[in-house]
């Protein structure tokens, strides 16, 4: 072997003879996340896992060095014969291991665990009225998904984008990855994206659907929840959506585990570790292997913007199907609800119900609505999780 | 305009979950009745792909529309549930307590200013007192953070944690 074809071989086992055009393409995405993370702050705990992911993908894909096989997992003979995780296990790379997490959905369950453990479902339970709100907001999951099958989508890929409206990160993945594990990296990005310009999409279609007579409207405070009802609810909740929904039982069952580790006053110790370093753990390792997928070959592509502006409606219209029922709730209860806290049935917690808080007092200085809001915003993290099993039920 | 109770307001809702009811009834009575039998044909045959339960954008808004009916359906189902558990609790409908009506006779001497924000006191009743003015007033205080409502005598104001601290830190 003489110098030059040392020289050679060292160049053709670098990453650079391995980058494409879609390879440098994608490295720039991976920057700009990058940039909206650090700089402006958008969802940076989970952003910059994505972008950061995304970019070592990017840079390492040749041979052995690759740290995702794109086609272990969503390849023509993973679809026909099923994931070899043997095969995954002996000779995966760093992220094809973390990604199992994700393909098996125990990230997302165990999210929704930490975000169960997190939440209080005071206001809800002290306005039992605003969980349909909460339930009104879905409404963009299901006009997404019709839009994506008129863009000629399969159904499980409508299913999967339509999911973005839900504004819930956790439960997107938790979709995606079984009916249209290929989309999974633009619907992450987008759903996460979108979660975090919830400030920019909303307030233009909570004004547009509300008059500021509506939006002054000062609420009644709400009443104390008891501790046995805290306790009663986690339970109930899981029992009830459980025997109705079989399929969403992995989601909405960690949510109330961890709500119930939460209220039950007893375990302290693991709901702190749920609420931190579990929560913390996992998002680390969900935001790497999600953004990891972002292959350029897989992700540049015409889809990926469809995805993405499908994405946008979807929002749109979940922030306007919340608005537009808590119309109908202010009417129906003579002028005591104010319509902005229905914007905050998409399940983005707590950022909607700032969004209902800020709008509401843009338009009454005095007015306070983030309480009354967080009622919806959290029946909407019930609500997706709802409506992602029945899309999960029937597409499945 | 008459006031509407809290029982009718919760009347009205349940009112408008037995009118949906009755559409989904109607609904899969008439001519039009396709969602349940994709729903029966997805089940039924585990075998067949997703790409062949969706057979047009009709199938497509027959799906959209039960989807909603079913999301609807379950939180109905659980407001309903809360609304009797906190019935049966015994304190559903009950507000939170509100602030004691007058300040004790027994008030300290007030400060000089005239405007100046004392922090709230724990009076040996337990209850929380703050003295704005010179005149000392029962409050109640209750924590979202980083936003709070504080109700002086029977007026609830909005306090915001940061936009204090980021006062504080100015002055």
């Amino acid at each position: 072997m003489n110098f030059l074809e040392v020289l050679k071989k060292l160049w053709e086992g670098s990453g650079f003879s391995g980058l494409g055009w879609q390879s440098y393409v994608m490295i720039a995405i991976a920057c700009v996340l990058l940039y909206l993370g650090i700089v402006k702050k958008f969802e940076p705990l989970l952003l910059i896992g994505i972008a950061f992911g995304m970019l070592v993908s990017n840079l390492s894909l040749v041979g052995d060095n690759a740290l995702y096989h794109a086609d272990w997992w969503v390849g023509k003979e993973a679809v026909a014969n099923g994931i070899n995780y043997g095969e995954v296990m002996r000779h995966g790379g760093f992220v094809d291991i973390l990604y199992i997490g994700v393909k098996t959905g125990i990230y997302p369950s165990l999210i929704f665990m930490g975000v169960g453990a997190m939440t209080d479902f005071g206001p809800m339970i002290a306005n039992a009225k605003s969980m349909l709100l909460g339930a009104a907001a879905q409404l963009g999951v299901y006009v997404a998904f019709f839009l994506a099958i008129l863009l000629g989508f399969s159904g499980s890929e409508a299913a999967s984008i339509g999911i973005i409206g839900g504004a819930d990160g956790p439960t997107a993945i938790w979709l995606t990855k079984s009916l249209a594990p290929h989309l999974l990296a633009p619907i992450a990005v987008a759903a996460y994206s979108y979660m975090a310009l919830i400030p920019m999409i909303q307030p233009p279609i909570m004004r547009l659907f509300t008059t500021k007579k509506e939006r002054s409207v000062k609420m009644e405070q709400l009443r104390t929840v008891t501790k046995t009802e805290k306790i009663i609810f986690p339970i109930a909740v899981t029992v009830i959506t459980c025997l109705i929904l079989p399929s969403v039982a992995s989601l909405l069952g960690c949510l109330m585990f961890g709500n119930l580790l939460r209220e039950c006053g007893v375990t302290e110790r693991l709901s702190d570790t749920v609420q931190n370093a579990l929560m913390n753990i996992v998002t680390i390792f969900l935001s790497i292997s999600v953004g990891a997928t972002a292959v350029g070959e897989n992700f540049l592509q015409l889809q990926t913007l469809e995805i993405i502006g499908l994405g946008l409606l979807a929002f749109c219209f979940a922030t306007a199907g919340g608005v537009i029922f808590g119309k109908i709730m202010y009417y129906a209860t003579g002028g005591k609800i104010n319509p902005l806290i229905g914007s905050a049935g998409v399940s983005a917690v707590p950022m909607a119900a700032r969004v209902s808080q800020i709008e509401g007092s843009k338009a009454n200085p005095s007015n306070f609505l983030l309480m009354h809001a967080m009622g919806p915003n959290v029946s909407g993290v019930i609500g997706s999780a709802v409506a992602a099993g029945f899309l999960m039920a029937v597409f499945k | 305009m008459p006031t509407v109770t809290s029982l009718e307001s919760q009347f009205s809702f349940f009112a408008f979950g037995a009118f949906f009811a009755a559409c989904l009834f109607v609904y899969c009575g008439e001519e039009i009745y396709m969602p349940f039998m994709f729903l029966a044909a997805a089940a039924e045959s585990a075998e067949s792909s997703a790409e062949e339960i969706i057979r047009g954008p009709v199938d497509a808004l027959g799906y959209s529309g039960l989807g909603v009916l079913i999301v609807f359906a379950v939180l109905l189902v659980l407001m309903v549930f809360i609304t009797v558990m906190s019935k049966l609790v015994g304190l559903g409908g009950k507000k939170a307590p509100a602030a004691p009506a007058a300040a004790p006779a027994k008030a300290p001497a007030a400060p000089a200013s005239p405007a100046a924000k004392q922090p709230a006191e724990k009076a040996e009743d337990g209850a929380m007192y703050v003295t704005l003015g010179g005149k000392r007033h029962a409050v109640t205080v209750e924590e979202k953070l980083p936003r709070f409502s504080v109700t002086v005598n029977g007026k609830t104001h909005a306090v915001d944690v940061e936009e204090c601290e980021k006062e504080e830190a100015e002055q």
